[in-house]
């Protein structure tokens, strides 16, 4: 559905954007991931056709996003990471407005919006004029206008930015919802905790460049190798039980902090042993948890920050 | 280009316009001093049926400060601010070429301008008509004939106001280049020519195409040149015989200057990186 090939961007000879391919399947919910200024605006700006690449192109249901752009704009709903909308009009004029763009009937129109106001819960102030909305009803106003043509693929750079946990809340189960009705979903997040929740597959970007992508599992697995690791609480630690771990084969890696430890090893059976010598050495283990990599740990071992 | 999609923008600036302050400003100030000055050179006329023309092309003169300011007010912030507010990037991800913005917005003044202009003008036609009595089919004509005139003329205003809304970064500085350009840098050059040409003891009963074009360049002396369809003679102008260039001329000096501005206008915002 969206192909990204080579895209370069300069600036004054700085390159926010650094030969960067990707390929974004139909029915896919993608993450686009990466640090603020790491170049996810300056792609999602290229492919609305805001920006003009230096060099590569972006290709949007099979068709060039510079020589097509209003045929392929006609079918994407999009939501830019910062909203303006024009504070004299209401939401209700604002999504006729949107509305009347894509060239939508009266009857088709009113009935749409509705529609979607109810789905935000802006309904009861579609009269409202936008100078009396908070920010958190303005992002859920962005979202009605990014699926008043009820869009193929959907496009929201930092959906949740600015948002309070509640609102944030909000906008992740509209988005997971889009998701489950096969809408294709670009999210552009710096937020890794929202893209674990709600995406399949995600790029990550760091400085321009693009550094991996993969299905979420599959990066969690990658970072999570071939060990375990794991964390025991247990009572009474002592050095006697640390030199006892020490000495089990199998182990990759151990630290410890008041009665935790926490231990890679290369298989369950390790950890069995594990727990044996505990109790010998006069431990009693309370509490023993495996440590699943979550999405922030991949994040920050591919982007050299860890 | 499509049309439903330029009247929608036209539209919603229309719309956006009634509700702002300089509008009601700008517009009540013309108003005021258009009738104001109809009633009170009727009233003071000879009531004479040949007294229509020439009050009425007074009137535009005495109020043609609003022609430029009217259109500079009401356009100098129509790409800047949708940048500025970010509205712009709403606006683009729709099915919208950057073309039809323009034309959209240009539209959405000019028939705001309209609105304001055409049915004060046909008051003051009224308001003339009652003093001086009923007038000839001809001089109705040529009163609306000039107005058309002046709305193209601000039609060029407000395609110069776009072209700084879309070159300049804030309000504040599409403003004033906007006033400096339009009001006072067009309006000056003719003047330097005069100047120069006095230096250089050219006779001044006939102009050069050079002198011509410094005069029409400034659309602002093309409605005063306009003028003449209605009198050859208006107060604080009774120069018509050292305006170098006739109505025609005039006409497609605005209509050139129209094309040229809102030519490159759209060139530029078409190859703009909204970033």
């Amino acid at each position: 559905m969206i192909e990204v090939e080579n895209l370069r961007k300069e600036y004054d000879g700085l390159i926010a954007l650094d030969d960067i391919s990707f390929k974004v399947e139909e029915g896919e919910i993608f993450a686009f991931l990466g640090p603020n200024g790491a170049g996810k605006t300056t792609t999602i700006n290229i492919m609305m056709g805001f920006i003009y690449p230096t060099s590569g192109r972006v290709r949007i249901f099979n068709q060039d996003i510079t020589k097509n752009g209003k045929k392929i704009k006609k079918r994407i709903g999009f939501l830019p990471e910062e909203l303006g909308f024009y504070d004299t009009l209401t939401a209700y004029e604002h999504m006729d407005f949107y509305g009347r763009l894509f060239g939508m009937p009266k009857a088709e129109r009113e009935e749409r919006i509705l529609e979607l106001l109810e789905m935000v819960g802006l309904l009861e102030r579609k009269d409202s004029k936008l100078r009396e909305y908070s920010h958190g009803m303005k992002q859920r106003l962005g979202i009605a206008q990014a699926l008043i043509n009820e869009p193929e693929l959907l496009i929201l750079d930092e959906p949740t930015s600015g948002l309070d946990p509640r609102a944030s809340y909000e906008v992740r189960n509209i988005i997971k919802e889009l998701g489950k009705k096969g809408i294709t979903i670009f999210l552009s997040s710096h937020l890794l905790y929202e893209i674990q929740q709600i995406c399949d597959t995600a790029a990550i970007i760091d400085k321009g460049k693009l550094v991996k992508k993969d299905s979420i599992k599959n990066l969690i697995n990658e970072i999570k190798g071939k060990g375990i690791k794991v964390r025991i609480t247990c009572l009474n630690m002592n050095d006697d039980i640390i030199e006892a771990i020490r000495g089990i084969k199998g182990i990759q890696e151990m630290r410890t902090k008041d009665n935790k430890l926490i231990i890679k090893v290369a298989s369950d059976e390790t950890v069995a042993e594990i727990n044996s010598a505990i109790v010998k050495a006069g431990g009693k283990v309370i509490r023993m948890e495996e440590l699943v990599p979550d999405l922030e740990e991949v994040f920050l071992k591919l982007t050299g920050r860890e | 280009m499509d049309f439903n999609i330029i009247l929608t923008i036209a539209r919603k600036e229309f719309y956006e316009y009634l509700k702002t302050k300089r509008l009601l400003i700008i517009g009540g100030l013309y108003v005021a001093g258009f009738l104001l000055s109809v009633s009170i050179m009727s009233y003071y006329s000879s009531h004479s049926p040949n007294d229509f023309r020439p009050i009425i092309a007074n009137a535009h003169s005495i109020t043609s400060i609003f022609y430029i300011l009217l259109p500079i007010v009401l356009s100098y912030d129509l790409i800047v601010r949708e940048r500025s507010r970010k509205s712009i990037y709403l606006l683009l991800s729709k099915p919208v070429n950057r073309e039809e913005v323009i034309f959209g917005k240009f539209l959405g003044v000019l028939s705001i301008i309209c609105c304001v202009i055409i049915p004060i003008a046909t008051i003051g036609h009224l308001i003339t008509m009652a003093f001086c009595g009923p007038v000839g089919t001809e001089s109705i004509a040529r009163a609306y004939a000039y107005l058309g005139v002046i709305i193209l003329g601000t039609a060029c205003y407000i395609s110069l106001s776009i072209l700084f809304s879309i070159i300049t970064k804030s309000t504040a500085t599409s403003i004033i280049s906007s006033l400096i350009v339009g009001w006072f840098g067009l309006n000056m050059i003719y003047p330097i020519y005069l100047i120069f040409s006095l230096l250089a003891g050219d006779p001044l009963n006939t102009t050069p195409w050079y002198g011509k074009l410094a005069y029409a360049i400034s659309p602002s002396n093309d409605m005063d040149a306009a003028g003449r369809i209605l009198s050859e003679q208006m107060m604080g102008r009774q120069m018509g015989s050292v305006i170098p260039i006739t109505v025609s001329q005039a006409i497609l000096a605005l209509v050139i200057f129209f094309l040229i501005t809102f030519a490159i206008s759209t060139f530029i915002f078409r190859k703009k990186e909204l970033v």
